[in-house]
């Protein structure tokens, strides 16, 4: 029998273990070539430890601030090749609000960003302008030009995308 | 009272409760046991119940059982261990008062209503008794087919009554008439053998029952020595009880019979040491393995069976095997050694099978390494590090695998069939959450059939099963336990908790918090455990969870652990509730 402080410890030490290996993958996966194949398995072989810990830590409602950014590091890495949009938005919105409240206007600007695109697959082509626009301010707010760049982006393809839709 | 006579030694009240009362919770089951046992024992002035606070038996001075007097019968005839088919008077009386003994086959007509425990443990009762029976047909009849073959027909014929299906009582009846000039008598025994197989089995007869046929046809006449005698140079051990229901185990019985040589006697292998998770399934197939007529014809001197525990008795189980093997006079007790040597020197020239079945030191083992050539051992453990010293090289360890989907359903459905066929989708996503593990599959479809004789819903039990939460408190049935847990009625808990109590406190803790990573599939790598444990070196911790059998390695630095070990190591990290 473990002490419930020393439980919780150890909880939280395997949700940060499994956020840390998520972040890496996802860099390797984007790396793309060599790095791909691999990752891909980390993906396959980790997944269900990492989606029940991306759980357990939504669900801490009052562990503060270290598990805020937990909600975020989870959030910038959905696991986009083997979730579908909706799990995506699910991982998305809490780490959304945990930026929020500890006032991360970054990690704020590149989820509104990911939020955004999500809508944008979804279909949702207004909802998808208008946090893409959120997420460019908050961009300009802290001064992150590649921000700034990768929001444009994806605005535009919120453009193209309505201009396919006007085309039909 | 059944129960208790057929024990050769006092059994819990625990036990005897659980057995009678499935579906009552062990106060309860106990409770109701306590208020039975005055109205039996008000039956009679006699005292034949003997009882304690801990548990009950008969009292062997007074109450007389057929079954008990059988099977001392039994007893007495196999230390004796005859060879071909020569038997001593006393053996002849001994079996002929055996086979009078048996009037019809065990408790037939009687059954407890809704306890599905008890019908397994008595369909295997029966089965072992009556296959008992068949066999001392068998060697009567054979006995008395050069002096008497009057009385060697009229045993023949009360054999192939017990067991119609049985080619080698057909042969003999074929070859005693023939014998006796009752030529046709003999043809139509041919004739009424393919009735019942192609009636019974939509078969043919086996070549050598049609090639006796057409000899007889043509002429022949068949010798006395020609009688066929598979087993009949005895089978020195009482075996374990045939296992109540075995499915999903035929490739694995093919595999383990070829390392034993069969059919190729060139493939044999003289060691095999199966090790797989707790409650896979090792002592049950085993126990089929020592049962398997085709193990007999390949090891016709007889099987050897012990099971040894944590904490076994090596010298009382190798005394079993000497007397078995008669190198006992009585009063005299060879020490452990020299048992050994003899043992080993009887051995010599035999074709036999040797069976040490749940080791857990490979010390333990010693005294039993006494095969000779031409015969086989078959070890199992649970502990992978034990397998790997006990095996003469990796190729001699089996890991028996946990069953498929399709076998598991299969088993569920055969435990209980009605939920199965109502919540089919759910009795699917339930053995997968079981991950084909025998012992939890057995008590889940306990569990279902129970609640559906009940006439209740079963989706709240399916849930409960599946979240483990109702699994480990429930009581392992007897009939998939290896033979030195029977008494003891363990729950599943329990079961899994012999597998971790040795562990140092330290490396209890860390295998308790493997509980926290979720159990379908527990698979993980070796820095998650160094980040869980706080530790940059995690492998000596991993080393001893492998050899202890609780962890296995998989390819790519991960390793895994059964989804019945994460439920235990999970059990492990909680404080109990209060109240």
């Amino acid at each position: 029998m473990i002490a419930p402080n020393a439980l919780q410890s150890a909880e939280l030490r395997l949700a940060k273990y499994y956020a840390e290996k998520l972040r890496q993958t996802t860099e390797r996966y984007e790396q793309g070539g060599a790095s791909l194949p691999g990752a891909l398995k980390f993906f396959d072989q980790e997944l269900a430890q990492i989606r029940h810990w991306q759980g357990y830590i939504v669900e801490q409602e009052n562990g503060g601030a270290e598990y805020d950014r937990l909600r975020i590091d989870f959030a910038l890495n959905t696991l986009v090749t083997h979730q579908s949009f909706d799990q995506q938005m699910d991982w998305v919105q809490p780490g959304l609000e945990a930026a929020q409240r500890l006032g991360d206007h970054r990690s704020e600007s590149v989820l509104l960003k990911d939020m955004s695109y999500i809508l944008l697959r979804q279909g949702d082509l207004p909802a998808a302008r208008t946090v893409a626009e959120r997420a460019f301010k908050l961009a300009q707010q802290v001064n992150d030009k590649m921000l700034e760049a990768d929001t444009i982006l994806r605005l535009g393809l919120d453009h193209i995308k309505r201009w396919r839709f006007r085309a039909c | 009272m059944a129960f208790l006579a057929l024990a050769d030694r006092p059994q819990s009240r625990t036990t005897v409760a659980a057995l009678l009362w499935p579906d009552l919770d062990e106060e309860g089951a106990r409770n109701a046991l306590r208020s039975t046992l005055p109205a039996l024992t008000r039956l009679t002035e006699i005292e034949w119940l003997e009882t304690d606070r801990t548990n009950l038996s008969i009292n062997s001075e007074v109450v007389w059982s057929d079954v008990h007097a059988f099977l001392q019968a039994l007893i007495g005839f196999r230390l004796h261990a005859h060879e071909g088919a020569d038997l001593c008077v006393e053996c002849v009386g001994a079996l002929e008062a055996a086979t009078t003994l048996y009037q019809d086959d065990f408790l037939v007509g009687f059954s407890l209503a809704d306890s599905l425990e008890f019908d397994n443990w008595q369909a295997s009762k029966r089965e072992w008794l009556h296959q008992e029976y068949t066999q001392m047909l068998r060697r009567l009849a054979e006995h008395y087919s050069v002096p008497h073959l009057q009385s060697a027909m009229n045993y023949a014929r009360l054999w192939l009554e017990a067991d119609p299906m049985s080619e080698s009582a057909h042969r003999l009846l074929m070859r005693l008439y023939t014998l006796n000039g009752q030529r046709t008598e003999a043809l139509r025994q041919y004739q009424d053998c393919v009735r019942i197989l192609d009636e019974e089995l939509a078969t043919l007869p086996e070549d050598e029952t049609t090639r006796l046929y057409e000899m007889i046809r043509a002429g022949g006449m068949p010798t006395i020595a020609a009688i066929e005698n598979p087993i009949s140079r005895s089978v020195v051990s009482v075996l374990p009880p045939l296992p109540g229901l075995i499915i999903g185990r035929e490739t694995v019985l093919t595999d383990l019979k070829q390392r034993l040589g069969i059919p190729d006697s060139n493939q044999k292998q003289a060691v095999t040491v199966i090790e797989g998770w707790p409650g896979v399934g090792k002592s049950t197939t085993i126990a089929a393995l020592a049962h398997d007529p085709d193990v007999w014809d390949a090891y016709p001197d007889g099987v050897l069976w012990t099971s040894l525990g944590e904490t076994p008795s090596l010298h009382a189980e190798l005394m079993r095997w000497g007397e078995g093997l008669r190198l006992i006079s009585s009063g005299k007790v060879p020490p452990l050694e020299e048992l050994t040597s003899q043992i080993a020197a009887a051995l010599r020239n035999r074709r036999m099978l040797l069976i040490v079945d749940d080791v857990w030191q490979a010390d333990h083992f010693i005294p039993f390494r006494v095969a000779g050539h031409q015969s086989a051992t078959m070890i199992s453990s649970r502990l992978s590090q034990v397998a790997r010293v006990l095996a003469p090289t990796a190729s001699d360890v089996y890991r028996l695998p946990q069953l498929s989907s399709d076998s598991s359903l299969l088993l569920l459905s055969r435990l209980a069939p009605q939920a199965v066929e109502q919540f089919r989708e759910a009795a699917i996503e339930l053995v997968s959450d079981l991950e084909g593990l025998p012992l939890a599959i057995q008590v889940a479809g306990r569990l279902l059939h129970e609640e559906m004789q009940m006439g209740w819903g079963v989706e709240h039990l399916i849930a409960e099963l599946r979240s483990g939460a109702r699994l480990l408190g429930e009581q392992a049935p007897s009939d998939v336990l290896p033979a030195i847990a029977v008494d003891s009625s363990p729950t599943i808990a329990a079961l899994l908790q012999r597998s971790t109590r040795s562990l140092d406190a330290e490396t209890l803790t860390r295998f308790a918090l493997l509980g926290l990573f979720i159990p379908k599939p527990a698979t993980f790598d070796l820095g998650a455990m160094a980040a869980l444990w706080e530790i940059n070196d995690p492998r000596p911790t991993v080393r001893t969870l492998v050899n202890r059998g609780l962890l296995e390695p998989l390819t790519g630095g991960r390793f895994q652990m059964h989804a019945l070990l994460v439920l235990h190591a999970k059990s492990l990290l909680t404080y109990p509730t209060q109240g």
